[in-house]
């Protein structure tokens, strides 16, 4: 009896992969740098969601508030950072 | 029940934990997400003051956290798997999964008493007032989290098997893993962006 996810784990590991590998992304310096560390944090979070918190079986009235969720915090983070931003 | 993942393909249209609890979660993360832009206004209006403060923070420190909370909330998923199983490792992964919420604590005491010993405290700047608030707010959330996880453990059978409801079971590891999804951001967010 398995007594462990293959794919709880292969997330897991990417997570962790993206954590380290993207840990210096925001001092590249360039104007996209603020951009890949948000649009970094939400596909983790989302896979934190899906995967761990397993909303990606749940009824639709779930996936879709938490995918609505993602899509309108990235899109009002980005917007205020480009938009405002000097 | 010995594919690795037949943990899976029968949860389709399962809700976990109580449907009730989801409110909390939604209203958690609403709660969050207009954190999360109010902060994003004040990095992108005040951008110098708060790279001045920013840069005092040990962003290695932060990726330990990450890391440790990702790590627990791959126990606790476990736990949850192993319950749904009968088989007796639930405590087992329930006692890792609280080990490392400890550890992250263990890491943020050590990070605000840094922060604090050097005089960046809660009025200092604007940047250290949304860190200690955001970073509060969430370290709550783990020591409720690590409470009930407590209670989890304590209440498994004696052989380590999970022998009381399943919702309960769930409705706690989702709990937990929405403190791991709020501690990704927040390191996003306050850490790592530039």
């Amino acid at each position: 009896m398995t007594w462990y996810s293959k794919r709880l784990t292969l997330f897991w590991l990417v997570l962790v992969a993206i954590s380290v590998l993207s840990f210096e992304s925001s001092l590249f310096g360039s104007r996209y740098a603020a951009g890949i560390v948000i649009v970094i944090g939400l596909v983790k979070a989302s896979i934190v969601g899906r995967e761990f918190m397993e909303i990606r079986a749940a009824p639709l009235v779930l996936r879709l508030l938490f995918l609505a969720w993602t899509l309108i915090l990235g899109g009002a983070l980005l917007g205020v950072i480009y938009g405002l931003r000097p | 029940m010995n594919g690795a993942d037949s943990d899976t393909p029968n949860l389709s249209g399962h809700v976990p934990g109580e449907p009730g609890l989801w409110v909390l979660i939604f209203g958690d993360l609403l709660v969050f997400g207009v954190l999360f832009v109010t902060y994003a206004v004040e990095f992108a209006t005040n951008g110098a003051a708060v790279h001045l403060s920013q840069i005092k923070l040990d962003r290695g420190l932060g990726l330990a956290n990450t890391a440790l909370l990702l790590t627990s909330s791959w126990c606790i998923a476990h736990a949850v798997i192993a319950a749904r199983k009968g088989l007796p490792q639930v405590r087992r992964f329930i006692w890792a999964a609280t080990a490392l919420g400890v550890g992250f604590v263990g890491v943020k005491i050590a990070e605000w008493s840094h922060h604090i010993g050097n005089g960046d405290t809660l009025n200092s700047s604007s940047f250290f007032t949304f860190y200690f608030m955001y970073t509060g707010i969430h370290l709550l959330h783990v020591l409720i989290g690590l409470g009930v996880l407590t209670w989890l453990g304590l209440r498994c059978a004696p052989d380590g098997r999970w022998t009381g409801s399943f919702a309960t079971l769930e409705g706690s590891a989702v709990f937990w893993h929405l403190v791991d999804l709020l501690w990704v951001m927040i390191f996003a967010l306050i850490y790592l962006l530039r």
